[in-house]
């Protein structure tokens, strides 16, 4: 691990923070993602949750990269981070072209994309588990027991975060929760196209100008994705926000 | 350390009793769809929101199923129903109160188990004791959705009281799940077997499929929904799968453009390419 410790102490301050107060859980997971690809040290990561279909769903990704999406999405069909969902344990895989008879596919697509070692922690509340963490490296690592409960607590956060948003709801079951916050991804995803047709820019762009303009509003950001997708937003305001905001990277 | 491929670790549990079981369920979606089949073929028919209803209606256990959907403006319409869902959703909307309108409105599942309780009675003053007059005991009422677009509502009329299954609920979802993909069809035939259907509803949660709808919806100037429609058009003329031509928008390699859109006569989407900038 290269993050300090100082580092992880911040970012956990950050987070529990963030689930005291109002949260905002489309954009605290897809913050999320972001700190796990810090503190892990990854190259990319991301949630997914099992929905009512019974499959896997990419809730939220540190990227929007299209061949890394394929990684992740893949992995509802096989791969670690079905494995780990399935069994309860955290699945690890040091070197990528080890485990190639074990899942062929994503194997395949996972070098294509340039990783090499990965692991996947699941996202368990109780007896149940509601999804899991795929964590994608793109270098052989030696994935030491400290790294792997350090993923497993960044698991358990986003669990709390995501069932815990809507507990002052009644007649709510966690399918209905999570069906929830997967159609307000929709949500955020629609917007970031209309954003992005707008602007003239990447759906990543789009994303970033997004998460400011609803910071600036004071709104969720799926809140304020349904003002830009229904037209009630002003896209001339963002579109000026985002021209002025500099570029974050990572 | 030995040297290990793959290994697993419980992180989470090291002292649990009893092993979990895996909510995976990957056949879901296709055991649904054949059973819509199922009934659209005792039809003699293409599967449509009818043969979703009364699929759904058997799947659990219930008299009647119904369907409405969305004509903008806030105005839902009645499609069809089997059972006595079939006057049951007529009144809904003529009363403007029932699990439908209230799906509708709310944007999220309405479950009521008990549908002769005093707390229903006074959510629903009058569906309540007609439902009640015609049999039915709990009514569960599925929201057709998916982001900004609202397709519809797909409702179940139970005459035993108490709540679906964990099992009967995730099936109810997926019903829902079909009738909102024949809704986008538009009454055209574009999957044409399960698989394709069960690939469709796939597709249908890549991200890149909602971002180009988001991006079509401002090519053409209509709403998100009719982008989705177009899309998934495009796609079945073309043969090819939604979610690859959902990244060619993405990647702008493929804009819609609105003068074919606004031609009435032309034979479905016929987006022109245009060279990446």
């Amino acid at each position: 691990m290269t993050t300090s410790n100082q580092r992880i102490l911040d970012v956990f301050g950050t987070l529990t923070q963030e689930i005291v107060a109002d949260l905002d859980v489309i954009d605290f997971l897809s913050g999320l993602t972001q700190h796990c690809v810090e503190i892990l040290g990854a190259a990319a990561t991301g949630f997914l949750v099992v929905d009512h279909r019974g499959t896997l769903n990419v809730m939220a990704a540190s990227t929007d990269h299209a061949e890394i999406l394929d990684v992740l999405y893949l992995q509802a069909e096989e791969g670690p981070l079905l494995d780990s969902v399935t069994t309860g344990d955290a699945v690890l895989c040091e070197d990528l072209t080890d485990a190639a008879e074990r899942w062929p596919r994503f194997v395949s697509a996972a070098t294509n994309a340039g990783f090499d070692a990965t692991f996947a922690t699941p996202m368990r509340l109780r007896n149940d588990i509601l999804g899991g963490l795929s964590v994608l490296h793109t270098r052989s690592v030696a994935l030491s027991p400290d790294l792997v409960v350090l993923a497993q607590t960044l698991t358990d956060i986003a669990t709390i975060a995501l069932v815990n948003e809507r507990t002052t709801r009644r007649d709510e079951l966690v399918v209905e929760q999570i069906q929830a916050a997967l159609n307000d991804r929709i949500l955020v995803e629609q917007a970031k196209g209309v954003l992005a047709e707008h602007l003239n820019t990447t759906v990543d762009k789009a994303f970033r100008a997004l998460r400011h303009g609803a910071q600036r509003n004071g709104q969720r950001l799926a809140d304020f994705a349904r003002a830009v997708v229904d037209g009630t937003a002003d896209t001339a305001q963002i579109s000026r926000q985002a021209d002025s905001t500099p570029e974050t990277t990572g | 350390m030995v040297p290990r491929q793959v290994s697993t670790v419980d992180t989470v549990n090291r002292h649990r009793t009893e092993g979990v079981e895996s909510p995976v369920e990957n056949g879901r979606v296709a055991r649904v769809w054949a059973t819509i089949r199922q009934h659209a073929e005792r039809d003699g028919e293409p599967p449509s929101l009818r043969h979703v209803c009364s699929a759904c209606a058997a799947a659990v256990s219930a008299r009647g199923a119904g369907l409405s959907v969305n004509r903008g403006h806030g105005v839902q319409e009645p499609v069809c129903a089997v059972g006595p869902a079939d006057e049951l959703e007529e009144l809904q909307f003529t009363l403007g109160e029932g699990p439908s309108v209230e799906a509708f409105a709310r944007e999220a599942p309405v479950l009521v188990a008990d549908l002769s309780s005093a707390r229903t009675n006074r959510r629903w003053p009058m569906f309540a004791p007609a439902a009640h007059e015609r049999g039915v005991r709990a009514v569960f009422s599925f929201p057709l959705q998916a982001g900004i677009v609202r397709a519809g509502v797909l409702t179940i009329y139970r005459e035993v009281d108490g709540f679906l299954s964990t099992v009967e609920l995730a099936d109810s979802l997926v019903y829902a799940d079909a009738a909102m993909l024949l809704v986008l069809n538009r009454g055209k035939q574009l999957a044409s077997d399960t698989e394709h259907q069960v690939s469709d509803g796939y597709d249908e949660r890549r991200a890149e499929v909602h971002q180009a709808a988001g991006m079509i919806s401002v090519q053409l100037g209509i709403g998100v929904e009719d982008a989705l429609v177009r899309l998934r058009a495009h796609a079945y003329a073309e043969n090819r799968r939604l979610a690859d031509v959902a990244r060619d928008v993405v990647a702008r390699r493929l804009r819609f453009t609105r003068e074919r859109a606004d031609n009435p006569d032309s034979e479905g989407p016929d987006p022109e390419r245009e060279a990446p900038a």
